[in-house]
């Protein structure tokens, strides 16, 4: 019958490969970058807030955006695309109460989302969504949760993720600093999402938006004074941490020092 | 048809009562702890009676699907619209494979701030006919809740004075609350 797109934009390339859903990697690597860290009563999302038009309302960017009472997502893409998959997501939450009387578990509904993604990336002439998620909450037993899908379709349960603009350096960041201290801790949580973000985005609580779940709650988004607090404290914890080795420098004699490992001093403005 | 449900609009509550037996064949009661009182919403709730599974199919579809509306949309359905939602997919399924024996009230508080008035009661009966009224009632009460409440209703009713009409609607079913 006409009009049936029987030509596939998804095929193989000769060496294995699907190039329409590396160029969609690439378009998520556009995006601005968020990032998600699971503790253990607390999960937190955190999206760089990209400067909007002069004229334009702030508020209605929203990269973070409920699913259900108990499921949150970030994306990093195509903004357009993430509005029809959250869209499809918060259908099917609602169904699935319907049909079995129990709210999602978050890899439920990580999984029929990377199932959407990858059904687009196997014919019926559709290009592959553009975007990344980073979904996090609680399942109904309680344990936090924090996944992560791609265009191709694949999803992996994470402890700490970033997806976006310079994701490798904040994924990078997170190796090195998350430890079991943070995890128990939800204040910890929280700073080690911002600094993280901090990273890659512009000190400041107006390009940052922090949103977090604790279990049972539905998800608060952060304050700007409340952002504010956290950020000073980073900022002292950073002095005192720059006083610290340079004291343990004079000590050594002057002696050429070995470059920090901890976090680092100023956060790194790259555009 | 024989399960009564009622609703009392008061000065700033709605008060929802049901029966909660389910009867079979005009003589057999099957159970006494029948729960007819869905959760719309956090301000709004449904009361359904007739045909027992058409009753929690219905009363359940519409539930999600106002909980949907507030995730895609970020707000509450207030009670007059939720009612008025009900009362379409009602009015919609009667014409269709699939109709639902299911006399509803519906009553809630709005949290609009331009609402003047608060709160609201709506009864939709399976035809898919909605009225808003003060005392509403479905099945075997309606005989004597709608007269009671004719004669005792009165503008901004206190709960004690709602729960008092309540007792004597009651009274009149022979039925012991």
């Amino acid at each position: 019958m006409a009009g049936e797109y029987d030509t596939a934009i998804t095929v193989f390339s000769p060496d294995g490969r699907l190039f329409q859903v590396e160029y969609a990697q690439e378009a998520v690597k556009k995006g601005s970058t968020a990032v998600g860290v699971r503790g253990a009563n607390i999960v937190v999302l955190g999206v760089e807030k990209k400067a909007v038009a002069v004229l334009q309302e702030d508020r209605t960017v929203r990269k973070i955006c409920v699913l259900d009472d108990h499921v949150a997502m970030a994306f990093a893409g195509l903004t357009a695309d993430a509005r029809v998959l959250m869209h499809r997501a918060r259908i099917e939450c609602q169904s699935h109460r319907l049909n079995v009387e129990d709210p999602v578990t978050i890899e439920y509904i990580t999984r029929y989302i990377a199932d959407l993604q990858q059904k687009y990336t196997q014919g019926r002439g559709r290009r592959p969504f553009g975007l990344s998620t980073l979904v996090v909450g609680f399942d109904y037993d309680g344990i936090p949760r924090l996944y992560s899908t791609d265009p191709s379709g694949t999803y992996h349960e994470w402890k700490a993720n970033a997806i976006g603009r310079q994701a490798k350096t904040v994924r990078e960041y997170l190796e090195k600093a998350y430890t079991e201290q943070i995890y128990e801790s939800a204040h910890e949580t929280i700073k080690l999402c911002l600094r993280a973000l901090l990273e890659v985005v512009q000190s400041g609580s107006k390009n940052v938006e922090i949103a977090v779940m604790y279990r049972h709650k539905p998800l608060k988004t952060l304050q700007t004074d409340e952002v504010e607090k956290y950020i000073a404290e980073i900022e002292k914890e950073n002095e005192l941490e720059a006083e610290r080795k340079k004291q343990a420098k004079q000590q050594m004699g002057g002696q050429a020092q070995p470059t920090t490992t901890g976090p680092s001093t100023t956060a790194s403005k790259k555009e | 048809m024989v399960e009564s449900i009622i609703g009392i609009r008061g000065k700033d509550f709605i008060l929802l009562a049901q029966d909660a037996n389910t009867t079979k064949y005009g003589i057999l009661n099957m159970k006494f702890d029948t729960n007819r009182l869905f959760k719309l919403s956090e301000h709004c709730a449904m009361l359904a009676s007739g045909e027992p599974g058409d009753v929690v199919q219905f009363a359940e579809y519409v539930g999600k699907n106002i909980q949907l509306y507030k995730m895609i949309n970020g707000i509450e359905l207030s009670p007059y619209a939720c009612a008025n939602f009900t009362r379409h997919e009602m009015a919609y399924s009667l014409r269709s494979r699939n109709s639902y024996l299911a006399n509803l009230i519906i009553g809630g508080f709005s949290t609009n701030d331009s609402d003047q008035q608060k709160a609201q009661l709506f009864a939709i009966d399976y035809l898919g006919a909605m009225i808003s009224a003060n005392v509403v009632a479905h099945g075997f009460c309606q005989f004597f809740a709608l007269g009671v409440g004719d004669k005792l209703w009165k503008e901004n009713m206190t709960l004690e004075e709602g729960l008092h009409m309540l007792q004597i609607i009651v009274n009149e079913l022979g039925m012991f609350v």
